[in-house]
């Protein structure tokens, strides 16, 4: 049906009637589309809502994003990062729910999953209309259609293909072929039947947007009858949220580690290092090496991270865990100026943009000389707590191999996160898993 | 009588004059017909007259001296000698009076006058570096160490001429340096003496980048950043006052432990300010862990016994050792607005 669309443009317009042919194109591809759309528009809207973030302070909104009536009693599930100002200052912010039909009803936050980035709320006027949820495992290739207000534009739908699960994420999410944009966050995302399949959440940019599983909001929403935090209607208290937070994320880093310590780990080859590879299928490594002739040094350098970041708030996230290597080799350089490049490269740390100074302290770190495998290696260890949760801390493990005139090893590690216990065990296990090994590029 | 000097000293005690007098007596006071003449307020018309003593005393009385005598009996003269207001006194050589608000000292030729306060002589070390030749060869080899310096410390490949415009900066900032003290020197001790100028300033930037080597080393050899910045600011201290000392020296008359006293303050100030600087800055938000990336060639471990006093750790033990990092002070958690 595309393919002859495109062909009947393409024709016309070698005809050289121009704007005939993009009307005529426009009405051919957009009858195709809309259909469907069309219906399940008209049969979702009532139940698809925006959410809105009102400024106590100034009684306008400071962020929206969309949501949708999931109950029969009125619950409306949207994403963490919608309402997460009003989560963590309910003294300041305060939530509602714009319908379609334009009426306003103030909402209260009942919980919150902040790995998966859900919240689930529930206003104070009940409606009648709702969505049923229904599995997010379709057959790739199947057409969605996912719904919500981008940019405060109006309620919009957005015709996409289901591309599966994420392969090599921690926390699954599907992979959508459709544009979501800011303000559609926690819409969700229907298949043909009008079942929820999952909820909007991100993008990367053209067409590529993720969509967490339906599942996870089936989970938050037994946890949401089972034992809700929730006292009563006027809300929890930023502390008790925090506290709540705390656990979601120390409960999640403790499986996350346990399944990163358990199995042995794959090994990758820099330089004369033998060095911790792609961990779990979750990491991807990128690798780069370069022997330019002006050089006086070639390098091969390996960067590997996961994808998996959890939002806090705004500015602030966590979740990632990254290292990267640098094998660094002299072509003739002195020793001295070949420790004066190697320092410069040692003294820059991974850039960290993930937190600000309401949220971790400053690094503190130590450092002294260890042996790794067989060889000596100036090793610092930096952490920094976070602030509101003082279980949790950032770390940076950096490593220097420093027994060679005219080559070494840089190694760091970043883990975003992690409580004292197990960022200890990453490090242990992480440098103990460091071997040497006779050189390939030197 | 012979002759009389009177030092005058003003009530301020600043001002000073010497005045010659010949003749058997000399009068003083405010008014014109006297012979030394008084502009303050408070000393009378004809206040004093002051004869020789020899000429008033009998036999057996001390020979010299002089009689001074009150004629005006309004303010009167206090004699320091004394300690009193006298009306009549016999003074010698040396002696003080004070009427009004004038204080007169009273000498005779003969009075003896301390040692000569010589300039400070050109020390030895600083002749020899002002030699033309030696000059010379400190800027030559001088140069060089800039020179490879700027090598050691560059990172890519570097030709001839851009070692050399590198070290042209040092040059340059020495040159200046001894340039501004020469001018000093040209002033105060009308001597420039550029050369020895020249040749300190090369000496102490040189000895200034081999101790800033020493504690980068050191600092690495023992693991320690607080070696490191104790080091350098040893050095920085010790040499600063000892090369201002040298400026000073060859500039300026001022002694010694003067010169001492202004060095020191002016390298310890500066090491004062850097350290209240660290201070005020040391806790504002930095989102990247700082720490200490020294790194040296092998051969600096080898300098120092490094095994013993630190490093060679097991992971493990390095792991148990550096758990502090983990340790945040309680202010934190109470501080947090959440």
């Amino acid at each position: 049906m595309k393919r002859k669309n495109f062909i009947i443009t393409k024709f016309l317009m070698s005809a050289g009637v121009v704007w005939t042919a993009a009307v005529l194109a426009a009405a051919a591809w957009g009858q195709s589309m809309t259909d469907e759309a069309q219906a399940i528009y008209e049969s979702c809207n009532p139940s698809v809502v925006q959410i809105q973030v009102i400024d106590l302070a100034t009684g306008k909104k400071t962020s929206i994003g969309s949501g949708f009536q999931f109950t029969p009693e009125g619950h409306i599930a949207t994403n963490f990062h919608v309402v997460a100002e009003a989560v963590h200052s309910p003294q300041r912010f305060r939530v509602e729910s714009v319908r379609h039909d334009g009426v306003t009803d103030p909402a209260d936050v009942l919980d919150i999953d902040v790995i998966h980035d859900l919240a689930v709320i529930r206003g104070h006027e009940n409606q009648a209309a709702y969505l049923s949820l229904g599995h997010s495992d379709l057959s790739k290739g199947t057409h969605i259609y996912s719904m919500g207000n981008p940019f405060d534009l109006g309620m919009s739908i957005v015709e996409g293909i289901y591309n599966g699960l994420m392969e090599d994420s921690l926390y699954k999410k599907i992979l959508f072929s459709g544009s979501i944009n800011p303000g559609m966050s926690g819409g969700p995302a229907l298949n043909k039947a009008r079942e929820v399949i999952g909820i909007n959440v991100s993008t990367a940019g053209n067409e590529v947007s993720f969509l967490v599983p339906v599942e996870h909001l089936e989970e938050l929403y037994a946890r949401v009858l089972a034992a809700p935090p929730t006292p009563g209607p006027s809300g929890v208290s930023g502390s008790q949220w925090k506290e709540w937070i705390a656990g979601q994320l120390t409960e999640n880093q403790d499986q996350y580690l346990k399944r990163l310590l358990d199995p042995a780990w794959d090994t990758l080859e820099v330089g004369e290092a033998k060095v911790p590879g792609e961990l779990l299928k979750v990491f991807k490594c990128w690798g780069k090496s370069e022997d330019k002739e002006k050089d006086l040094y070639n390098y091969a350098y390996i960067s590997c991270s996961t994808s998996d970041t959890i939002f806090l708030s705004p500015g602030f996230s966590t979740g990632n865990i990254l290292y990267k290597y640098f094998w660094l080799a002299s072509k003739g350089l002195n020793p001295i100026r070949f420790y004066n490049l190697y320092e410069n490269r040692f003294r820059v740390p991974n850039p960290y943009e993930n937190a600000g100074e309401e949220d971790v302290t400053n690094f503190q770190c130590d450092n002294d000389f260890v042996v790794v495998g067989w060889r000596d290696t100036k090793v610092i260890w930096c952490a920094r707590q976070y602030k509101k949760f003082p279980g949790l801390y950032d770390i940076n493990l950096s490593l220097a191999l420093v027994d060679r005139n005219d080559r070494g090893l840089l190694a760091e590690v970043v883990v975003l996160g992690i409580n004292k216990a197990n960022a200890i065990e990453f490090a242990r296990k992480f440098l103990k898993e460091i071997q040497w090994q006779n050189s390939s590029l030197k | 009588m012979a002759k009389l000097i009177i030092e005058i000293i003003h009530p301020l005690r600043f001002l000073r004059e010497y005045k010659t007098f010949e003749g058997p007596e000399v009068r003083i006071g405010r008014g014109y017909g006297n012979d030394l003449i008084l502009g303050d307020p408070h000393v009378s018309a004809e206040h004093l007259i002051v004869r020789s003593g020899s000429a008033i005393g009998g036999p057996g009385q001390e020979p010299g001296g002089w009689l001074i005598e009150d004629v005006s009996r309004e303010n009167g003269m206090y004699v320091r000698k004394f300690s009193r207001v006298m009306e009549q006194a016999r003074l010698g050589s040396g002696d003080e009076i004070v009427i009004g608000r004038t204080r007169l000292r009273f000498l005779s030729p003969g009075h003896p006058v301390a040692a000569t306060k010589l300039l400070i002589p050109t020390h030895p070390f600083f002749q020899r570096i002002e030699k033309p030749i030696n000059t010379l060869s400190i800027l030559l080899v001088c140069t060089m160490i800039f020179t490879a310096h700027v090598y050691m410390t560059s990172l890519e490949d570097v030709s001839i001429p851009k070692l050399a415009s590198g070290s042209l900066g040092f040059l340059f900032a020495v040159f200046t340096w001894a340039g501004l003290w020469a001018f000093a020197g040209r002033m105060i001790k009308h001597k420039p003496q550029f050369a020895a100028q020249l040749s300190l300033s090369l000496l102490f930037i040189v000895a200034g980048l081999v101790l800033t080597n020493v504690s980068e080393y050191a600092g690495y050899a023992l693991n320690s950043i607080i070696v490191e910045i104790v080091l350098a600011a040893v050095f920085f201290s010790g040499l600063g006052t000892a090369f201002l000392v040298g400026n000073m020296t060859l500039a300026t008359n001022v002694s010694l432990r003067k010169r001492i006293a202004v060095c020191s303050s002016i390298s310890l100030g500066i090491i004062a300010i850097l350290a209240l600087l660290y201070y005020s800055f040391k806790d504002e938000f930095n989102p990247n862990p700082i720490y200490f990336a020294t790194l040296k060639p092998p051969f600096a471990r080898i300098l120092l016994p490094a095994g013993k006093l630190s490093g060679n750790r097991s992971v493990d033990q390095f792991l148990t050792q550096t758990a502090g990092i983990f340790e945040f002070p309680d202010k934190i958690k109470k501080s947090a607005g959440y």
